[in-house]
């Protein structure tokens, strides 16, 4: 669905990506993760055409972004950070002016979302609730009904029981019609309960892409405790050990075994070994790091 | 397109059809109490020999039309960039902004012209032939230089980039400048076709910064 | 992008690139002259008969300066001598005005009222005029002339009178005034209409009139009836600007300048011509000034930078003497301005009320 090759971007002078390169097959929920400054926003806005990046191209459907035909972007469904909407329309207005481009548009699915929000054909967006309105924009991308959705952010600025309201629904519409998604945000907890698959990203490169139950799965977080005295040097295939007054705490795809013989193989004396599963929230920040 | 472009601006076109025609009427109105006071014949006077077109009040009207136009029209796309909403239909998004241009130059075209035809109008009840088109040819100016306004204003608002902004501000001042260099009736009998000529082609600029804006330029 | 959109854009590109190129140009251009125009009134010049030669007065930081052509310094006393005409009023405050001047007996009376003052200027000349005119009565038997109630257009096809008042045709006077034009042989419609809409003069000659062959016609009002009389033009005279003149001696009727540039006036009483020993002038571009008594004329003509005088004898208007100022050296500043900007845009110039693009190469 969608494959982008060699991306590199620069603000300026500052890098921010070189040599990029991944892919999100079809059907599946795709979650970017990374922390600000890592070029999430660069990828997302390179993905919905409004960022023309360095070198390298991004392709959906299997056409260069850029010069796209354009009506190939009515299977294309983008919702903008932040849920934004052409808020001077009422909810009768905005669907009646998108029905017009989308020959397959459903506005019933669109009507449904609205009744359950309680809110008259004839209001305004811009005197809804933030809330209310990521639902106008979610009932929007449904009624469109394309193959492929990007979603800037989806969680931004909405409060707990707007952000469940939004993931079950979209979770129970991409699966039901074997949709794409690619998506960011900035709680993770979201992340989790929606996607399939994770990209994470680390100033200028890809940490990892892979299925985020094998993720879950395979990543433990290690503490253990430093005998007096003792160091912790440079290893393999740990991530971001952080030491504390002995304390250590790292992350790792090793499993628990093949770890401690690195350890002892390195010389470390170590006491207070436990491992433990971590949700993704805090895998994130093991692989990633705290700063 | 024009559904969206219409709800934006339904208002603002109300209002300002409402003032200019008030504006024009008031001019008129004007003219006819000095007529009272003064007779036809100083009138006629002055305006063949002393350069009068007693509708100097309406020269800055057009223009400040024209900006508001503008601001109106395309400020809500700019806010969050909303802009990105149009550029995401599945049409060509230059076709996209092209229509909503040509949304808000046409209305503003029937605008002005609703505003001359009020003025050929309600001047001829008052003068010959001959001074009615004087004055009308000395006003043409003012309503072209609206409708440079309002091409230059969407221009200077989709540029996406600020420090390229304040360049365009800059150059927009200087074009519409020429719109008033002389205040001598008729001055612009001469220029005025190619003028015309200008502000349509003129159209093609602010696709210039839609087409950065594309690029994600900051 | 398909072909128009991409179109559309090398446009908007191109446009944009254009509209820069000229606006440097237009505001260089702008700085230069602002930074280095220098502008320097000309002395008031005028011929004198007593000396032969063209007497200057310039007023300078050093005090008041009177000389001749010839460079030779004279007193204000003297100034005043050699300009009896002129300063008339000045020598009857100081008791100095001879009895006689150029061989004959003068008064006052008979000088000022053989004084006479016209001017021409190319700004005025290129002004778009609105094509009513208003017709005076010109026998009204009253002292002070009166503008009158109504209008005059002439169309494809008459004359018509339009009431200023009630903004509607008066038709029998337009029927009765177009019939004598008809007879008169008046090809409609007119080339060129020319008179003085003002009552501040002392009489009213009325209208010179050209018709759509070029034949010259005198349209005046005489107690409420049209008097039209067509004026023989001599061979090879076709008139493209005239200046209906309506000075105290009576002795003009108007200036005329032709299609060859030659410069005419037409006799009041007699309607003949007479042709003023002038160079080329043409009053598009060039702007003309002439200071005249009972003896000669001061005819000044300024084209572009030249400024020439001209003294002619009022008999015959052959030419007795001849100055050229001598051009003003541009500066360094201005001489290195016209290499730097080799192309200088402006949109007004004083030769006319037009706003249109000039372009000038090089300062030229």
């Amino acid at each position: 669905m969608i494959d982008c090759i060699n991306l590199t971007h620069y603000y300026g002078k500052r890098c921010i990506y070189e040599n990029l390169s991944f892919s999100v097959p079809q059907g599946r929920i795709l979650g970017l993760l990374g922390k600000n400054g890592t070029g999430k926003t660069t990828t997302i806005n390179i993905l919905s055409g409004f960022l023309k990046p360095r070198s390298g191209e991004c392709r959906i459907f299997g056409q260069n972004i850029i010069d796209m035909n354009p009506e190939l972007r009515r299977d294309i469904g983008l919702l903008i950070e932040g849920h934004i909407q052409y808020s001077f329309m009422t909810i009768r207005q905005i669907e009646r002016f998108y029905a017009r481009f989308y020959p397959q548009w459903d506005k019933n699915v669109y009507y449904d979302l609205m009744s359950m929000l309680k809110v008259a054909p004839n209001q305004r967006i811009s005197r809804m609730s933030c809330g209310q309105r990521s639902q106008v924009a979610l009932g929007l991308l449904m009624a469109q009904n394309p193959k492929l959705l990007i979603l800037d952010d989806f969680s931004l600025g909405l409060d707990p029981g707007y952000r469940r309201l939004f993931i079950d629904y979209l979770r129970d519409f991409v699966k039901s019609s074997g949709k794409t998604v690619f998506l960011t945000s900035h709680i993770i907890q979201d992340m989790e309960r929606l996607i399939d698959d994770c990209i994470m990203m680390d100033y200028g490169k890809i940490i990892l892409q892979m299925p985020v139950a094998e993720l879950l799965d395979k990543y433990r977080q290690y503490i253990f405790k430093l005998a007096e005295n003792s160091a912790l040097p440079e290893m393999a295939d740990v991530y971001h050990p952080t030491v504390i007054r002995g304390n250590v705490e790292l992350g790792s795809f090793l499993d628990a075994d093949e770890l401690k013989s690195r350890l002892v193989a390195k010389g470390v004396a170590f006491e207070d070994f436990s491992s433990q599963k971590v949700n993704l929230e805090d895998a994130f920040i093991g692989l990633t790091g705290k700063y | 397109m024009l559904y969206k472009e219409w709800i934006k601006t339904r208002w603002f076109y109300a209002v300002a059809l409402l003032t200019t025609f008030a504006l024009c009427g008031y001019v008129l109105l004007n003219i006819n109490r000095l007529v009272s006071l003064k007779g036809a014949a100083h009138l006629w006077e002055v305006a063949m020999f002393r350069d009068a077109i007693f509708i100097d009040m309406l020269r800055y009207v057009p223009l400040l039309v024209g900006i508001v136009a503008a601001v109106v029209q395309f400020v809500p796309e700019l806010v969050h960039k909303r802009l990105k909403l149009t550029m995401h239909l599945p049409r060509g998004y230059v076709r996209s902004v092209m229509e909503m241009l040509l949304f808000g130059f046409g209305c503003l075209a029937l605008l002005f012209c609703g505003n001359l035809v009020m003025l050929l109008l309600g001047l001829q009840t008052f003068f010959a032939n001959e001074i009615v088109w004087h004055i009308v040819l000395t006003a043409l100016p003012w309503y072209l230089a609206g409708l440079a306004a309002y091409i230059l204003v969407a221009w200077i608002c989709l540029e996406p980039v600020w420090r390229r902004r304040i360049l365009n501000i800059l150059i927009s001042i200087a074009c519409l400048r020429v719109f008033y260099m002389s205040p001598a009736p008729e001055a612009y009998n001469r220029l005025l076709p190619w003028l015309m000529v200008l502000v349509v082609v003129s159209l093609a600029l602010p696709l210039l910064s839609v087409v950065r804006f594309k690029e994600g330029k900051e | 992008m398909n072909k128009i959109e991409k179109l559309l854009v090398i446009v908007g590109r191109t446009f944009f690139v254009c509209v820069c190129a000229f606006l440097v140009v237009w505001i260089l251009t702008w700085a230069f002259h602002f930074a280095a125009d220098t502008s320097e009134k000309p002395p008031f010049t005028l011929y004198s008969a007593i000396i032969d030669d063209f007497a200057m007065f310039k007023n300078e930081d050093s005090g008041k300066h009177y000389y001749d052509a010839h460079a030779n310094e004279y007193t204000e006393a003297q100034f005043y001598e050699m300009l009896p005409t002129f300063y008339c009023k000045q020598l009857i405050v100081n008791e100095k005005l001879p009895d006689t001047l150029y061989g004959r007996p003068v008064s006052a009376k008979f000088i000022q009222n053989e004084n006479f003052t016209f001017k021409t200027a190319p700004a005025a000349v290129n002004k778009r005029e609105i094509a009513l005119y208003p017709l005076m009565e010109s026998m009204s038997g009253r002292v002070d002339l009166e503008m009158p109630t109504d209008v005059f257009r002439i169309t494809e096809n008459a004359i018509e009178f339009v009431d200023m008042a009630t903004n509607s045709v008066d038709g029998a006077k337009s029927d009765l005034f177009t019939k004598m034009f008809v007879q008169k042989g008046f090809a409609f419609p007119a080339h060129i209409i020319s008179g003085n809409p003002t009552t501040k003069k002392e009489y009213d000659n009325g209208y010179l009139i050209t018709d759509s062959n070029d034949k010259l016609f005198h349209l005046k009002m005489q107690c409420g009836r049209p008097y039209l009389r067509p004026i023989e033009l001599p061979e090879g005279i076709v008139p493209k600007h005239i200046f209906v003149t309506e000075f105290r001696n009576q002795r003009s009727l108007a200036f005329i300048s032709d299609t060859e540039n030659r410069f005419w006036m037409l006799d009041a009483k007699n309607y003949e011509f007479q042709k003023a020993e002038l160079p080329d002038f043409n009053p598009e571009t060039d702007g003309m000034m002439i200071i005249g008594n009972f003896h000669d004329w001061t005819v000044s003509i300024s084209s572009g930078d030249q400024l020439r005088y001209f003294a002619l004898s009022s008999d015959d208007l052959h030419c007795l003497k001849s100055y050229e100022v001598p051009a003003e050296e541009p500066t360094k500043l201005q001489r290195i301005g016209n290499i730097l900007i080799p192309i200088q845009l402006k949109f007004l110039s004083g030769l006319d009320g037009y706003v249109w693009p000039r372009v000038a190469v090089f300062g030229e």
